[in-house]
């Protein structure tokens, strides 16, 4: 039937009903005053009575969408156990998804906003092992922050305190066994994307099985690619002097592709090995680096750390290996060390080459490494301070860019909330940088357009020390005449040497450690069981995270409004 | 020849409304010899006080006796009897006589009767009567009337009388007052059914007359058939207002007109006005001899 058939009869309907309806008699009267006065009177009445209605609506309505919006607490149930929400911690999780994508601890973040919006009203939450139940606007916070809490805990067996479900969210890759009372209802939630990615797997010395001259290094590479296409990798070994070998790949996926290198002709110190594949979702696995222990003069990761847990009074000891003792002594950095009393330095020279004599044997112990104007292959095993690093050495969560022509620029961005910047102003600061490319690992703590002025890296308790690099040359600084330098410096002497929160947590995530060499890399980005993530899932990661409305705000509002319309209603006025 | 049936006063009635006498707080100075004791002594008959003599007094008033008992030279002092000027301010406006007839004309004929009495009692005790029949204007203005011998003159006139128009009090008092005239009595006989009441009564004040208002009413302009949906038209002014039959609709329209009336009533109370209602089921001896006493008459002989 068509659509304007019943249309038009509702139309004809309506016009019959209005047609038939009965006229009104007309009655004269003597004076219609005292009618318009009863009816004024009524609609007075009335109009009070409606405005009465509309303000109890209005603050009702407002109450109630405060208390929806955002799910005061002391409304809800308390009954019954909390939801736990566990994050597998393992390095994968870090891994992008392709195309840029947000990372994989980020897709997992938002499927738990997603279970924790559609969870049954008055639900707490728990988060890993903590214990204290969260509401739902206070665990949608977390999550919607920094997901640093949620990936930096080393623990891959947690014990979930008990709970009405578990929702463990992980890629299936990491040894990640949440220890989860029996008989509770688990869920675990992938947030597997394969990706394509190539890394070394291995990469270590091994005594010389053919010759007896020098060592040989095994190194390993492991290619993987969903879509079964080659993997371009381009391979380049280098020691401390330069690139020794440069060499390009293709690897069919899932190939092994295994190399025995040489080291006989490498200059003494530390090796690296660097691996650069196109469409590459995990950086963690494409640089690897050994120290030959079977080499001479190899000293510039020697150093130990002699107080790793200290008390704030103590002096630290800082050893500066300077490519030149002599300029650094006059330089700004050493008058800002001298300044600070807290601090005790030694300078030794640096190992320039293999022709260059060594720095003295044995190092001094030392609390903080400064390197000023040079940095070594490996960083060393306790926390770093990088002055001025050559551009071309990879230092301090900074890698060398293509393009790294020096440009004067100014200071426009900067972390000032950071320890590292208390009491430090550096906005506008005029400097001279190179392009650098950071370490996702690592925080810009200033930035100047899109360079890296200062990098601080913090990696996870017992993964590796911290490191702090200052990108620029103090000497051709303003910041060199201002008080903030030495502020900067004291700054970093805590903040290098600050002990690890949680330094009784292993490390051993499974994955490759740069600094702890293990006999058995892996590269498992896709070697999972769990099934991938659906696409359909990934379509709307990129919607606004909306953040609840605290209840007190929306209170405050309903409190306005309620607040206007009594005004309104009392002054006689409409909306 | 005018009909004088709506004036039908027994002689017995007569003789009674001949023993009254209009109320006033005041009669002011000037006018003619009369009834009323004045604001002010003078040369009138009845002895009232003494006060010491002050240069200029009239000797003649020198009370000889006093001056050889105390040795002061004491001047008597006399009240003053003067004339009451009253204004009657008859409302005519269509409202009063709605419809066609004698049973539409209960209102008007009632106002009438009361203006008639209050004529007669005011002539009676030689006072100046001035009868003002108004609707949206002023219409004739009959008076001032002086002497017994006016009131067949005054109901003659207010036989000949007919209903018009819309209510302006406020239009009224501005024409009647605008040349000045001298402080009296005003009396307002009207339904005040109108917009206009407050306003005209509000002209009045700065005046400073007693003021009466003597508010006629019928029971009838209170009953409406509303068993359905009725569009009432105004009798004066023909605007239509369209009602929604309701169950108590006209058990709250009386509540209304009392709240009316009780506005207006505290309204003159507030300016020491008289204030009288006057329904028609009312008769008019009753009125007379019992509302109207209370206000605004008294046994004055």
């Amino acid at each position: 039937m068509p659509f304007w058939i019943p249309l038009g009869v509702a139309a004809l309907l309506v016009l019959a009903i209005y047609l038939i309806r009965p006229t009104a008699q007309a009655l004269p009267v003597a004076s219609t005053v005292l009618w318009r006065r009863l009816l004024a009177a009524r609609k007075r009445r009335r109009d009070r009575l409606r405005w009465l209605l509309s303000l109890l609506l209005a603050t009702a309505v407002a109450g109630l969408l405060s208390v929806a919006a955002s799910r005061a607490p002391w409304l809800q149930p308390g009954g019954g156990d909390p939801i736990a929400l566990a994050f597998d911690p393992s390095p994968t999780m870090q891994a992008r998804l392709p195309n840029g994508g947000p990372s994989r601890i980020e897709l997992a973040a938002a499927e738990a906003r997603r279970i924790v919006a559609a969870a049954e009203a008055g639900s707490r939450f728990t988060v890993n092992a903590d214990p204290t139940p969260l509401t739902s606007a206070e665990v949608l916070a977390l999550l919607s922050g920094p997901l640093e809490t949620l990936s930096n805990v080393a623990d891959t067996e947690p014990a979930i305190p008990t709970a009405r479900r578990v929702h463990v969210f992980t890629d299936g890759i990491g040894p990640f066994t949440p220890i989860i009372d029996p008989g509770t209802e688990k869920h675990t939630v992938s947030v597997l994307v394969p990706a394509r990615n190539a890394g070394i797997v291995r990469f270590a010395t091994r005594p010389p099985a053919t010759r007896a001259t020098g060592p040989e290094a095994l190194l390993e590479i492991l290619a993987t690619d969903p879509a079964g296409g080659q993997v371009p990798v381009e391979l380049t070994v280098a020691d401390s002097e330069t690139i020794r070998i440069r060499r390009q790949l293709e690897l069919e996926p899932g190939e092994r592709f295994t190399a025995l290198i040489d080291l006989g002709s490498f200059a003494p110190g530390a090796v690296t090995a660097r691996i650069e594949t196109p469409g590459d979702v995990f950086p963690l696995d494409d640089r690897a680096g050994l120290i030959d222990a079977h080499a001479a003069n190899t000293r510039t990761a020697a150093f130990s750390p002699a107080h790793r847990v200290r008390a704030p009074a103590d002096q630290r000891r800082i050893v500066v290996i300077a490519r030149s003792p002599g300029s650094f002594a006059g330089s700004a950095a050493a008058l800002a060390l001298e300044a600070d009393v807290s601090v005790d330095v030694a300078t030794v020279r640096a190992a320039t080459g293999a022709d260059d004599p060594p720095p003295e044997d044995p190092l001094p112990a030392a609390d903080i490494a400064t390197f000023h104007r040079t940095a070594p292959a490996i960083p060393p095993a306790m926390p770093a301070l990088y002055l001025d690093p050559p551009q071309a050495v990879a230092a301090g969560g900074l890698s060398p860019a293509a393009e790294a022509p020096l440009s004067r620029r100014r200071i426009d961005r900067t972390q000032a909330s950071h320890p590292l910047l208390a009491g430090v102003s550096l906005l506008d600061l005029p400097v001279v940088l190179a392009a650098r490319e950071l370490d996702p690992r690592c925080t810009a703590l200033a930035s100047a357009g899109d360079r890296t002025a200062i990098a601080a890296c913090d990696p996870a308790p017992a993964s590796g020390p911290r490191s702090l690099t200052i990108a620029f040359d103090l000497d051709h600084s303003p910041l060199a005449q201002r008080p903030d330098l030495a502020a900067l410096f004291q700054n970093a002497a805590a903040w290098l040497t600050e002990p690890p929160a949680r330094s009784d947590l292993t490390a051993d995530t499974g994955l490759q450690n740069a600094i702890n060499l293990q006999a058995d890399w892996a590269t498992r980005i896709n070697d999972s069981t769990l099934d991938p993530v659906p696409t359909d899932r990934l379509s709307d990661l990129d919607r606004p995270n909306r953040r609840p409305w605290s209840w007190r705000t929306l209170a405050l509002a309903g409190l306005l409004f309620a607040s206007f319309e009594a005004i309104t209603f009392f002054r006689g006025l409409t909306l | 020849m005018a009909d004088h049936s709506v004036f039908a006063f027994e002689p017995a009635f007569l003789a009674r409304l001949e023993r009254l006498r209009l109320l006033t707080r005041r009669v002011p100075a000037g006018g003619f010899k009369g009834e009323h004791r004045a604001s002010h002594l003078g040369s009138g008959l009845e002895f009232a006080d003494y006060r010491p003599y002050v240069e200029g007094d009239d000797v003649r008033h020198l009370d000889w006796r006093a001056y050889l008992r105390f040795d002061r030279l004491l001047l008597r002092m006399f009240e003053e009897h003067g004339d009451l000027a009253v204004y009657i301010l008859l409302d005519c406006s269509h409202s009063m006589a709605p419809t066609p007839g004698s049973s539409g004309r209960r209102k008007f004929d009632a106002a009438r009767r009361i203006a008639a009495a209050l004529t007669y009692i005011a002539l009676a005790t030689l006072d100046r009567v001035t009868l003002a029949p108004y609707s949206g204007h002023v219409h004739q203005v009959l008076g001032p009337l002086h002497g017994s011998r006016q009131v067949w003159r005054a109901l003659d006139y207010l036989a000949n009388l007919d209903t018009g128009g819309e209510t302006h009090l406020d239009r009224t008092v501005r024409e009647v007052f605008a040349a000045g005239r001298r402080r009296g009595l005003v009396i307002v006989i009207s339904d005040l059914l109108s917009d206009t009441t407050e306003g005209g009564l509000d002209l009045l004040l700065p005046l400073r007359h007693d003021v009466a208002v003597i508010q006629v009413t019928d029971h009838r302009d209170l009953e409406a058939p509303l068993d359905r949906d009725t569009t009432l038209v105004d009798s004066e002014t023909g605007d239509s207002l369209r009602i929604h039959g309701a169950p108590n609709l006209l058990h709250r329209l009386e509540r209304e007109a009392e709240a009316h009336r009780e506005e207006i009533r505290a309204r003159c109370t507030a300016r020491g006005w008289s204030f009288i209602h006057a329904p028609v089921e009312a008769s008019f001896e009753e009125l007379a001899l019992g509302a109207l006493r209370r206000g605004l008459l008294s046994r004055g002989r």
